[in-house]
């Protein structure tokens, strides 16, 4: 008896090992991915407000209610208007949501909650996880940079912190419970991409430059603002990072098995991506496709048939749910009519398909038809990216007061643009000018050779990636309810790979490693707490509060970019302003996530660590 | 090194063992219901103050609308009854303009009450003149019916 136990006890531990092990390199890599990954979550949960931010998230979570019960078509809509609510189609069986691929994601977690609800206060659970975390994360953190203070008094703050936030703790509404859900599984979905980001960055230039990549993505920029927000958009960078970083390892591995195997993981992400967002899943898989062979050593038949087969497997449960949804494979939610006559953004080409129901299209036909609607929209935005500079200048640089946008924000100017929601990316401007530098030194015929490097590779990718996200929304923008111009979302963990990939931002980050770490806490503690007095002397609402970061971080981008581009140029300028200078912006970023989080938009539910709701309500802001 | 690898464990351990005894607190934690029903009783007031001036501001830093300002005012109760209902009303006619929030009054109520408004915005293509009329109400709300306690012309200046 004691033998059987024992050894199945033996084989139960190694099964245990080997699935973390697994889990472990999947997703970490290093204790650093850990450590990174363990603060973000921490971060996050700073200001996670428990509810529906925007009404979109209404329908995803009316999703996750039917699909927690068994069916894809909507039955039960308790959030937001209904089945009127923007998202909602009308499917093969009835009204059916969107964003499928993260509602599954979402399933274990909302049964989690509901076990965990049902035993326990899950107010305290929740409060108890973020405190556990934050010791998981100081611990990490403590051994890795060899401080044992970091360890004994981060451990001793994450009991205090639990211990104060417990005391206040109230109920959570079961009700709730689908809204957390999908809330946890999107702040892992964007703290995972910090993780990528860093690994990938890591993997290119070495660890320290990686680390600061990956810490910018999660702390800086807009990716913590749509966090916890029930927004699609963490799981596109997620995605599009994950790929990236496969990408880069197929091409920095010594035997051609192992490049083989990173190839075809490469193409795992956008196949998940697919099953979340099929037009954004189009513009990463047509780039890393042709990017990928044109530049491989070896495209043989082996090669090729297990790419294939990787891709195909990986896009089962996209072909699984669109038959279930609109009884076409190909035809993802987003191609049906809306069921609301008052439709959202999609790209269904306006709900007119109506004729889509009644005869069902064989599959080839369905492709051709989407790939001729996307190519005709992705030419709109090609045009509209070469002829209207005004719009660029309002999506990329200077937002301010629009009165199109502004009705339908509550006339509000709480519309920014990509430079002033992530100022950081700023020293970018500096790219032209190293790569014009770099072929006039090395002349047109090392250009070739260089594409098919690592790097190369990687790049080719991530800007191609980058303007076809570009072109296929800008046409659509600037618009209402972004914030931060979410549709363009994967631009920011791209520009900050691209700002690593920047020879001057590089060499001053992993060169004044110092410098940058206390520039960057010394604008977010000190820095935020000056923003917080000004705003509050001036008595500022909460679209003068907005304009007002706008304004900063275009100031700290606007020396970034010239510090860029001089030290690009010439060696003369220092490089340790540039390191504090990338800092300053992050911590822009930084500042304008946390405050808007705790204050501007507090309203978008109670805090889940109650202590910030006592301290949301004490500062005199808007 | 041996206090750091240890403290992270014990700190761990106590808020899981918390965590875990939340569970009969959840019980005990959950609201009471009120009584009463809102909105019904009455009150009497001795006195209400109400500002002289309300305020649109021009939003700054890039911000181009209005920002509806008007200072709080002030209730002297007599007396309550049950749980009625005051509310707090701006009237700008000439915009077409009105916005009001409610106060609940009860038992707990003190003697006296800061009525405020909350800020509110108007689109910079509605505001023309340099000043406007407006008038300020405090309006008792029982069920069905609404009585005016107190009623203030005043005039709402523009500032650009």
């Amino acid at each position: 008896m004691s033998t059987l136990d024992s050894g199945l006890t033996a084989r139960l531990a190694a099964r245990t090992e080997t699935v973390r092990t697994v889990l472990w390199r999947l997703l970490f890599g290093d204790r650093v991915g850990l450590a990174l990954f363990l603060t973000g979550l921490c971060f996050f949960g700073l200001y996670w407000r428990m509810g529906i931010y925007i009404t979109d998230g209404s329908a995803i979570a009316n999703t996750l209610v039917n699909v927690a019960d068994g069916r894809v078509v909507l039955t039960e809509v308790p959030y937001g208007s209904g089945l009127e609510a923007p998202g909602t189609y009308v499917g093969n069986d009835g009204p059916v949501g969107r964003n499928y691929g993260i509602v599954v994601l979402a399933v274990p977690v909302f049964y989690a909650l509901q076990g965990l609800g049902a035993v326990f206060d899950l107010g305290v659970v929740l409060i108890g996880v973020w405190s556990l975390a934050l010791v998981g994360a100081v611990t990490t953190v403590g051994r890795l940079v060899e401080r044992e203070w970091v360890v004994v008094g981060g451990s001793a703050l994450a009991v205090v912190a639990f211990v104060a936030n417990v005391a206040f703790a109230t109920p959570v509404d079961p009700g709730l419970y689908p809204i957390l859900a999908l809330q946890i599984v999107g702040m892992l979905a964007a703290v995972l991409s910090g993780v990528f980001c860093y690994r990938l960055v890591a993997c290119l230039h070495g660890r320290r430059i990686g680390v600061a990549a990956g810490t910018a993505v999660v702390l800086a920029t807009p990716v913590a603002f749509w966090a916890a927000l029930l927004k699609r958009h963490s799981f596109t960078v997620l995605c599009i990072a994950a790929a990236l970083y496969a990408l880069a390892r197929s091409r920095t591995a010594d035997e051609h098995s192992e490049t083989r195997r990173f190839r075809a993981l490469a193409s795992v992400p956008v196949a998940l991506l697919a099953w979340i967002h099929a037009a954004e899943a189009l513009l990463l898989f047509a780039p890393l496709v042709v990017v990928d062979f044109a530049t491989a050593d070896r495209n043989d038949r082996r090669t090729l048939a297990v790419i294939a087969g990787t891709f195909a497997l990986s896009l089962v449960p996209f072909f699984l749910t669109n038959l279930l949804v609109s009884g076409n494979p190909v035809e993802p939610p987003r191609m049906l009519p809306s069921y609301s006559a008052s439709a959202g953004l999609d790209l269904s080409g306006g709900g007119g398909g109506g004729a889509v129901l009644d005869i069902p299209i064989p599959i080839v036909g369905g492709l051709v038809r989407i790939a001729l609607r996307f190519v005709s929209l992705l030419g709109e935005g090609v045009v509209v990216a070469f002829t209207d500079p005004v719009r660029l200048h309002r999506v990329f640089l200077r937002g301010g007061y629009l009165s199109s946008v502004a009705f339908r924000d509550g006339y509000q100017a709480i519309r920014l643009t990509v430079l002033e929601s992530a100022p950081i990316l700023a020293g970018f401007a500096a790219a032209p000018v190293a790569a014009g530098l770099w072929i006039r030194r090395r002349g047109r015929t090392a250009l070739g050779s260089s594409l098919r490097s690592p790097t190369g590779v990687v790049d080719t990718v991530a800007l191609a990636s980058g303007l076809l996200f570009v072109f296929l929304f800008l046409p659509r923008l600037p618009v209402h309810a972004q914030v931060t111009v979410r549709y363009l979302h994967p631009l920011y963990l791209l520009g900050v790979y691209g700002l690593a990939r920047v020879p001057a931002i590089r060499s001053a980050v992993t060169t004044h490693w110092r410098t940058t770490g206390l520039a960057y806490g010394g604008t977010v503690l000190i820095g935020g707490q000056l923003v917080v007095i000004v705003l509050a002397a001036i008595d500022a609402g909460l679209g003068e509060a907005v304009q007002f970061h706008a304004l900063l971080a275009l100031a700290a981008a606007t020396s970034l970019a010239a510090w860029a581009v001089v030290r690009t140029l010439s060696d003369t300028v220092p490089e340790r302003a540039g390191a504090a200078l990338v800092s300053v912006t992050a911590g822009a970023g930084t500042i304008f996530v946390l405050l808007s989080g705790i204050e501007y938009f507090a309203y978008a539910g109670e805090f889940a660590l109650p202590v910030v709701r006592w301290l949301s309500a004490a500062l005199p802001l808007a | 090194m041996d206090l750091g690898s240890s403290v992270p464990y014990v700190a761990a351990a106590v808020i899981l063992v918390v965590t875990l005894a939340s569970g009969p607190l959840a019980i005990a934690d959950r609201p009471a219901e009120q009584p009463t029903q809102i909105g019904t009783g009455s009150v009497t007031i001795s006195d209400v103050r109400l500002p002289e001036t309300a305020t649109l501001r021009q939003g700054q830093f890039g911000e181009a609308s209005y920002y509806v300002q008007v200072p709080p005012a002030t209730v002297v109760f007599d007396g309550i009854e049950g749980r009625p209902i005051l509310t707090y009303k701006l009237e700008i006619a000439a915009l077409g303009y009105t916005r009001e929030s409610a106060f609940f009054l009860g038992p707990d109520t003190g003697e006296r009450m800061q009525f405020s408004l909350e800020r509110d915005e108007l689109p910079p293509e509605d505001v023309r003149n340099d000043s406007y009329a407006g008038v300020l109400r405090v309006v008792e709300r029982a069920g069905e019916e609404s009585r005016v306690v107190a009623e203030r012309n005043v005039t709402v200046r523009v500032r650009r």
